[in-house]
């Protein structure tokens, strides 16, 4: 069958596909347990009454029975040495049926192994695995290919891409969906439909899982975004197990009924799944005999997707933004980072840029002293299962990019094809290969050309190359090609007109890389923030900057909001909302307030920075020590304990505070010791013997000291005798235990014991996750805490009754 | 028993969760602009840190009495996992782990003083062990769903009468040394931001 066979059908209606045909052998003598595909490929006359059956009520595509026989789902039968001749055989018994005009599928379906980056599997074992398995369905005279039931959308690639590079036959590509429209994965439709088009699938769309009803909703997300046929292959309803059998409620006539209406969502390839029959498929086709088939094509929007979202830049829209950051160059911090592999630090850039605004993130790794290919290969798998931005991948090296393309689970920009021979020549080809839209940048082998009408020029060579291997304009965007305007004062003119050129004339996506504008001149931010500005009243619709940067955003979300791309001006209301009303007030406060009761608020505020300052003026101010304690300080913390218990502040609000306090004590303590001041007491605390969970019990010890307590922290996983020895050798008034776990806590009456053992008159306090103060009691302890400001309130009150 | 290994489960930071763990209380906290800007920067500091991992494995599953007999892994005596696999044909064994620096970076906040940021890690360490063990409890739901069957609510090591020397066996059976998951004479899984839990595989009713 040829590319265009299918369409040739769709030219005049649906294309109808089978139904179940597992359930059918299970209805001929296939028993539960058995290995399926061996089973029909042992029985081949069920099968060929199977097939027939659905050649006869008028499919115009029949799928082989070898949804599972690729190697590693036949190793769990000791089966896959035979997956070449399995897939041969079982292809040849359907093809040897197929009438005239009728056509077969070769069925490959999921390993049931996660592919990386997600899973374990190398990607390119697995496409070796599935070039087995294509191999023996092509041998076996298969029309055309069909990968279904997908769960994940980068093993889906890996199929895909194995169908690619071994035959040219048409690939009907189909993936599965949960109950939140999204795959087990967490693949949208949208998305899954954009990355497998533009990989090269023939027709896009959903199999299995659901019923009809369930299935439209998937259908319609697709179809706005759908440039090839969509097909949608439900289940009779959802499947149940009654007693070991799998069993499906939806009749013919509903199903027929209800599988027809995919069509008017948008489907052109129909047929059924699990539970359904020939009188299911022979119920769908007088459903939709007479309906003309939705057959979608290019509509000029660019469209990018990751493996969880699209992202299309929108000329009419807010201007979509690429994060710049991750680029070494310059960045010493991030070269160090790339070298080391800590791709933590990636992460995190990634992860700031998006919280910033970015839509796309840029991938440049290159660098003196590494590999960069296999350092760009790790950064893209990291990147694709920590963010949801797609990449724009950026490297000169043909080789680089091709190895980032292939394991990247989504539909990439790649940055960038010239006109220079050899990336017109190696690079093109690699970005069409993997379906990856491109950055034109009109350079050639010659230089930057100086005007933006001879860079239009360059623009639609490169286009006409482009065409050869397949792009549509809806496949690219322009780079303006920004030049400093300190060594060519025209420079700016020239990349605002190549932008106005690209964007209302060619009719392609538009975008600049801002910063070289500006290069060599002081203050650059007001530069880069008006050509920003100018770009996007030119009509570009992309730009490469550092989201970040708060003139750039400010610039951005002005011009947006001038230029109508920002609709009601909600962006532009939604950023600034608030700005206004920055709080002041505090410093007012501040800058009339006495010393020590701007120390106070300072406390109360978590204002680390400003209470040394403000301790120390206090002093100065000839506030007595005790008394900026007892009657200033320690208030302030109790208030804070206080709010935190109203919840009015959060546990980082409450540290904050407790830092702030720490640092405040720091100045004061000495003093209070050259003044003989009452002391509040001396706690030793730890973790007990077995359990290193150690954060709450650091709370605890941070709130002790902010009372006024010395405490010993003998810190995690503390012997119940080292305790003990310690509260005897410091005289210690309180002794506080903390434990995480069930298994652990059984240590603190050990504790107990060995403090009265010893007659010791320090009292215990215990607390953490699982205690509670039923079992403090039971274990004799003398206090239960249930958090810090707990614990410090009980502190106080039980060394006050104890003096 | 079948396993599946996740060697990097696509989380997105639960930052509700996160914020909830922290005792923040929405209406009642307040929080100025840049508190909350410098707040959900520590958090995107955290959870890059993050690195979740996982492995699934499932087995035939009996109960008799108490006592729950998974093939292959062994028995646990409980009373509610009993109850909540009543009618399961399998059992599934999840473990979950996000890696050890988080933990490292808040221990080492707490060292220098930073309480506040080492208070955040910590949550958004433990959140991110949920999310990443919810992830696979969801996986196993989605594909179990399409078998016509349903898998129960997890339950994990500590919760009602499931002791905790139940880790024992998940440990062993989910071979979760080889993630890089130990666990200490107390019963402890390190590092301290991971999460095992079984759940049930029965016939949807």
């Amino acid at each position: 069958m040829k590319a265009d066979a299918l369409g040739a059908i769709l030219e005049e209606r649906i294309v109808l596909l089978d139904g179940a045909a597992g359930t059918e052998l299970y209805a001929r003598g296939m028993t539960p347990g058995v290995c399926p595909e061996m089973w029909a490929a042992e029985n081949p006359t069920a099968l060929s009454e199977v097939h027939r059956a659905y050649f006869d009520v008028g499919c115009d595509v029949v799928y082989t029975f070898t949804l599972g026989a690729n190697r590693i789902k036949m190793r769990g039968h000791n089966l896959e040495a035979d997956v070449g001749r399995l897939n041969e055989r079982l292809a040849r018994t359907t093809v040897d049926i197929a009438p005239a005009g009728r056509h077969v599928a070769g069925e490959i379906g999921s390993t049931g192994e996660l592919v990386e980056p997600f899973g374990p599997l190398p990607f390119d074992e697995a496409v070796d695995v599935y070039k087995e398995q294509i191999r023996g369905l092509v041998a076996g005279g298969v029309h055309l290919l069909v990968i279904e039931t997908m769960l994940d959308v980068q093993e889906t690639r890996a199929a895909l891409i194995a169908c690619k590079e071994t035959t040219d036959l048409p690939v009907l590509v189909s993936m599965t969906f949960s109950q939140g429209e999204r795959t087990l994965t967490g693949t949208p439709p949208e998305a899954a439909a954009v990355i497998l088009q533009s990989l090269g699938a023939a027709v896009v769309g959903c199999n299995c899982s659901t019923g009809p009803q369930a299935m439209r909703r998937i259908v319609e997300r697709m179809k706005p975004v759908a440039r090839v046929p969509l097909l949608a292959k439900p289940n009779a309803g959802l499947p149940r197990v009654v007693d070991g059998l799998t069993v499906f409620d939806m009749g013919p006539e509903e199903f027929g009924r209800e599988t027809a209406a995919l069509v008017d969502a948008g489907a052109a390839v129909v047929g059924g799944c699990c539970g359904t029959t020939p009188q299911h498929i022979t119920a769908l086709r007088e459903r939709i005999a007479a309906e003309t088939p939705h057959i979608p094509g290019p509509d000029g929007t660019l469209r990018l997707a990751s493996a969880r979202r699209v992202v299309s830049p929108d000329p009419t829209g807010p201007i979509t933004v690429i994060g710049e950051r991750i680029n070494p160059t310059g960045k010493k911090k991030l070269q160090k980072a790339l070298r080391e592999r800590r791709l933590e630090v990636v992460r995190r850039i990634a992860a700031d840029q998006t919280s910033a605004g970015a839509d796309l993130l840029d991938v440049n790794v290159g660098m003196h002293g590494v590999d960069e290919t296999a350092l760009m290969v790790d950064v893209v798998k990291m990147l694709s299962s920590t963010t949801d931005a797609p990449l724009c991948l950026d490297s000169s090296s043909a080789d680089t990019l091709a190895a980032a393309l292939r394991v990247y689970p989504g539909r990439a920009l790649v940055n960038s094809v010239s006109a220079e021979r050899k990336k017109l020549e190696n690079l093109l080809p690699i970005a069409a290969r993997y379906g990856a839209a491109i950055l034109v940048l009109p350079l050639t082998d010659d230089g930057i050309p100086k005007t933006a009408a001879e860079r239009a020029t360059v623009v639609e060579r490169i286009f006409a190359k482009a065409k050869e291997c397949g792009y549509t304009k809806a496949d690219m965007a322009v780079d303006g090609l920004v030049l400093t305007i300190s060594s060519d004062a025209d420079a700016a003119r020239q990349t605002l007109e190549t932008v106005r050129w690209a964007a209302r004339e060619f009719g392609v996506n538009a975008l600049m890389g801002l910063s070289n504008v500006s290069f060599g001149l002081p203050q650059r931010k007001w530069l880069n923030g008006a050509f920003l500005a100018m770009g996007i009243s030119e009509g570009m619709s992309m730009v490469i900057a550092d989201p970040s940067d708060e003139v750039l955003t400010a610039c951005r979300l002005a011009a947006d909001a001038l230029c109508g791309r920002d609709r009601d001006c909600m962006r532009y209301v939604h950023h600034f909302a608030g700005a206004t009303e920055e709080n002041t007030t505090p410093e007012t406060a501040e800058a009339t307030a006495r010393p020590e009761e701007a120390a106070r608020r300072a406390v109360i505020r978590g204002d680390r920075e400003a209470v040394e300052e403000l301790v120390r003026a206090a002093l100065d101010a000839g506030t007595p020590p005790f008394a900026l304690v007892s009657e200033h300080l320690i208030p302030a913390i109790t208030e804070v304990g206080d709010k935190f218990e109203r919840h009015e502040y959060f546990l980082p609000q409450l540290m904050l505070s407790a830092e702030t306090m720490e640092r405040a004590f720091a100045i004061v303590r000495p003093l209070l010791e050259e003044e003989d001041a009452p002391r509040a007491g001396t706690v030793v605390i730890a973790t007990v013997k077995g359990d290193v969970h150690d954060i709450g019990k650091n709370i605890v010890a941070l709130m002790l000291r902010n009372h006024g307590f010395d405490v010993v922290d003998l810190g995690k996983d503390v012997d119940a005798r080292a305790i003990v020895d310690r509260a005897e050798t410091e005289g210690a008034d309180l002794i506080g235990l903390s434990a995480l776990m069930t298994t652990t806590m059984t240590e603190m009456p050990k504790v107990i014991a060995e403090a009265q053992r010893r007659k010791l008159s320090a009292r215990v306090i215990v607390g953490g996750a699982v205690v509670t103060e039923a079992y403090a009691k039971e274990i004799g302890a003398d206090g239960y805490a249930r958090d810090a400001v707990g614990a410090a309130r009980l502190a106080v009150d039980l060394l006050a009754k104890k003096k | 028993m079948r396993r599946r290994d996740f060697s990097a489960i696509p989380l997105t930071a639960p930052k509700e969760s996160i914020l909830r763990r922290l005792k923040f209380r929405q209406g009642t906290t307040r929080l100025a602009k840049d508190e909350t800007a410098d707040l959900d920067a520590l958090i995107r500091r955290a959870v890059a840190l993050c690195e979740p991992v996982g492995r699934t494995a499932t087995a035939p599953v009996s109960v008799e009495g108490g006592r729950v007999r998974i093939e292959g892994a062994g028995e646990i005596e409980s009373q509610s996992l009993a109850r909540l696999l009543e009618r399961s044909t399998e059992a599934a064994l999840l473990g979950a782990t996000v890696g050890g620096a988080i933990a490292e970076a808040a221990s080492e906040a707490a060292e220098k003083g930073r309480a506040a940021d080492a208070v955040v890690y910590d949550a958004v360490g433990s959140e991110m062990a949920e999310s990443a063990i919810a992830y696979l409890h969801e996986y196993l739901r989605g594909e179990m769903r399409r078998l016509g069957l349903s898998v129960t609510k997890r339950y994990s090591p500590g919760y009602g009468d499931l002791s905790l020397e139940a880790q024992r066996l998940l440990h062993r059976a989910l071979g979760l040394s080889e993630l890089g998951v130990t666990l200490s004479d107390t019963l402890m899984l390190l590092p301290e931001k991971s999460v095992t839990a079984i759940a049930g595989i029965e016939e949807r009713e």
